[in-house]
């Protein structure tokens, strides 16, 4: 994958590109660093086949789908065919909160400067930032705003239970 | 009135600041037009037919006379001396260049103002009634909630790229004036029989082309559960809501296409997911918003005043202003004044800078400083003692603001309508004028209170739906047209009216609303409203009428 940031702890890395592949459909032999689609895997899993660690979610795909098996998983994808399209908001809240998972969370696909900090309070941590645009560039839009009223997945506290107002 | 905190202010600073870098991306090139449309959106900016229009948010309609004056400083600074008052409390400029806005911003967050979320697919001003805190029907105060809901929804990072926009409104008084019953999420707030706060929730209501009343999901949600229900609701309408289709991604299409039940089950398996959350209210946070609400601090004044009583006995057009414009209050020897912004002296929702200025020196001279901004597009003081009624009616008459129309005729809801706007299909402003104008006063007061809404497309921003006569604007082969409803009605018993026939031409369409209301005079029982007379005969009477010397 391409231009990617990645943050761990506090600290940001931003690479040209990573080893990791996408692969629009499943296949039968699986590489290293392949990303299967999350129903493919899942139906690999459900063959007993070995499925990898790696899926990308689809913009209507559910990722509730993937309970009972996302202690298997340890790098999810979810993918924006539009940044003005919000599902995957919804899709790292319910991975992080309702699956628990612990895993490295990316978005990627129609992924922008100005959203990543919103993608990121909701348990994103890293991007892979849409083709054409820099990187550095769209690392400024990670911090966001200083002050977040409402709870989210990265601050679960609302500010009325985290500061003394 | 709320104040900001350290922490209002820097979110509305630091917001200001990241749009004026998106703005300057924008003027750059660095960012398209479509990246930015979004971002404008959710800064309140849109591009209309002349220039772009900045949408502010006023808070449920509450407003301080310094903030009036702040938008007064606009008009005249920014735009072209005026603005206009929507019908969800907020406040449109319609000639704002994109280079000043991030300026404008920054003016807006010095008054503890800001156009956070006025526009855009998340969730938008949260509304009330403008007499909340001093009406005497009210059991308690909405802007309360109001306040925590509008805090809990701006810049929340899940819920801003929704299919469609979505409007919240909070009533809690035994009559609705905040036109509860046509928003995606309607409260409903009263205490039950143990005295605890408690919200009727209902959802899915919205005009437009695919007009719905909201449907009741939960009778009896604990005031501190409000918000989980709340986020409940807009992540089932995020995963699931259309986004295919722009005229059905609002969520009243997604009830009405899954049904009410099957969405109040998908709605409450969400909320037991997350009902024991950090969400969950608390009574320290209810009341730290609760205590800015708080009253000011009334005297101690007899209900009658005598030199009010003279003034009202020996001069009629001070009578018949007071009878339209000045409201009941819960404490005695005040009322609130509803100020009418529309014609034949002023265009609905528009006011000068001057006109705001004066306003927010009677609200400091006799009210506390406060102004309220009512669903109806007018202006209202909530706390003006009955002694200087008389005062504020001969401040208003200097600046053509004391029209004795509030409730009547020529109270119409309008939307800018073509003079401004590029959705528009027909002219609103000048036609309502003309319809204002075939009614004399005294013919409007024969008729008495009645709703009358005017929207210029079928976007619905009047509310035409929900007029006792509504009038939508349409385009036939290149001419204005209008087509009528009667029988709608806002409110706890909120209906959608219905088409009465085919269209009219803007001449003709004067005529057939006089014909309408005559049809409701010739109809009447005593002291029957027009909603009530309909209620009891029935559409065909209006229809008949309606088109009496008129060619169609």
């Amino acid at each position: 994958m391409k231009n990617i940031i990645r943050i761990q702890s506090n600290d940001m890395t931003i690479n040209k590109s990573d080893d990791w592949v996408i692969l629009e459909e499943g296949c039968d032999s699986l590489k290293p660093h392949q990303i299967l689609p999350m129903k493919a895997w899942l139906a690999r899993v459900e063959r007993g086949d070995n499925a990898s660690s790696a899926v990308w979610i689809d913009v209507d795909d559910d990722p509730m789908e993937l309970k009972g098996e996302i202690d298997k998983l340890s790098f999810i994808c979810v993918f924006f065919a539009d940044f003005k399209d919000g599902r995957g908001y919804s899709t790292a809240y319910l991975l992080r909160k309702r699956l628990n998972y612990q895993g490295d969370l990316r978005a990627f696909g129609d992924v922008l400067r100005d959203q990543l900090s919103l993608m990121r309070q909701c348990g994103f941590d890293s991007f892979a930032i849409k083709e054409g645009k820099d990187p550095h560039d769209a690392a400024k839009g990670v911090k966001g705003l200083s002050v977040t009223y409402s709870g989210s997945v990265s601050q679960p506290n609302p500010l009325y239970k985290r500061v003394r107002r | 009135m709320y104040r900001y905190d350290e922490y209002d202010r820097a979110l509305v600073n630091e917001r200001v600041e990241e749009f004026r870098d998106q703005v300057a991306r924008r003027m750059s090139g660095e960012l398209t037009e479509d990246e930015f449309l979004p971002l404008r959106l959710q800064n309140g900016l849109y591009l209309q037919k002349h220039a772009y229009m900045m949408r502010i948010a006023i808070p449920y309609g509450a407003l301080s006379s310094d903030q009036m004056r702040g938008l007064a400083f606009i008009a005249n600074e920014f735009d072209r001396g005026y603005g206009h008052f929507t019908t969800r409390q907020n406040i449109q400029f319609n000639w704002i260049e994109l280079a000043d806005t991030p300026d404008i911003l920054a003016h807006l967050a010095s008054i503890d103002m800001h156009a956070i979320q006025t526009s855009g697919n998340c969730v938008r001003n949260v509304t009330t009634e403008a007499y909340a805190g001093v009406a005497p029907d009210e059991e308690y105060d909405p802007r309360i909630f109001a306040e925590i809901i509008r805090q809990w929804a701006t810049v929340n990072p899940e819920f801003l790229f929704l299919p469609r926009k979505f409007k919240i409104a909070v009533s809690s008084s035994k009559e609705d004036r905040a036109a509860v019953r046509m928003h995606d999420i309607g409260l409903y707030l009263y205490r039950d029989e143990e005295e605890t706060l408690r919200f009727q929730v209902m959802v899915g209501g919205g005009l437009g082309r695919t007009p719905f009343l909201n449907k009741a999901v939960k009778d009896d949600l604990h005031w501190s559960e409000v918000l989980s229900y709340i986020e409940a609701v807009l992540r089932v309408f995020n995963r699931y809501g259309r986004r295919d289709n722009k005229y059905k991604a609002r969520i009243k299409i997604l009830i009405h296409s899954l049904g009410v039940d099957a969405f109040r089950e998908e709605v409450e398996a969400e909320w037991l997911q997350i009902r024991e959350s950090f969400s969950t209210l608390t009574d320290d946070e209810l009341s730290r918003v609760a205590s800015q609400f708080l009253s000011p601090l009334y005297k101690t004044l007899d209900d009658t005043d005598l030199k009010y009583g003279n003034h009202i006995a020996s001069n009629d057009e001070f009578s018949a202003w007071v009878s339209r414009s000045v409201k009941p209050h819960k404490v005695s020897g005040y009322a609130s004044v509803a100020i009418s912004t529309k014609f034949p002296t002023n265009t609905p929702g528009d006011l000068n800078a001057e006109q705001m200025q004066r306003i927010a020196d009677l609200a400091d001279l006799y009210g506390f400083g406060v102004i309220r901004i009512a669903h109806e597009q007018n202006v209202v003081l909530p706390d003006i003692p009955k002694k200087h009624l008389f005062n504020v009616w001969l401040s208003l008459c200097e600046v053509g603001l004391a029209l004795p129309n509030v409730g009547l005729v020529s109270d119409m809801i309008v939307c800018p309508g073509a003079s401004y706007c590029n959705l528009a299909t027909a002219h609103s402003f000048p036609v309502a004028k003309k319809v204002a104008e075939v009614y004399s006063i005294e013919e409007q007061l024969e008729v008495g209170d009645i709703s009358i809404n005017l929207s210029g497309c079928i976007n619905a921003c009047a509310h035409h739906h929900i007029g006792n006569i509504g009038i939508l604007g349409l385009n036939k082969s290149g001419e204005d047209y209008y087509q009528i409803t009667v029988g709608g009605a806002q409110g706890k018993d909120s209906q959608i009216g219905k088409v009465i026939g085919p269209a009219v031409s803007e001449d003709a369409l004067p005529r057939v609303v006089k014909n309408i209301t005559n049809a409701y005079l010739a109809n009447r029982n005593d002291r029957e409203t027009f909603h009530e007379t309909f209620l009891r005969i029935g559409l065909e009477p209006f229809k008949m009428a309606a088109y009496e010397s008129v060619g169609v």
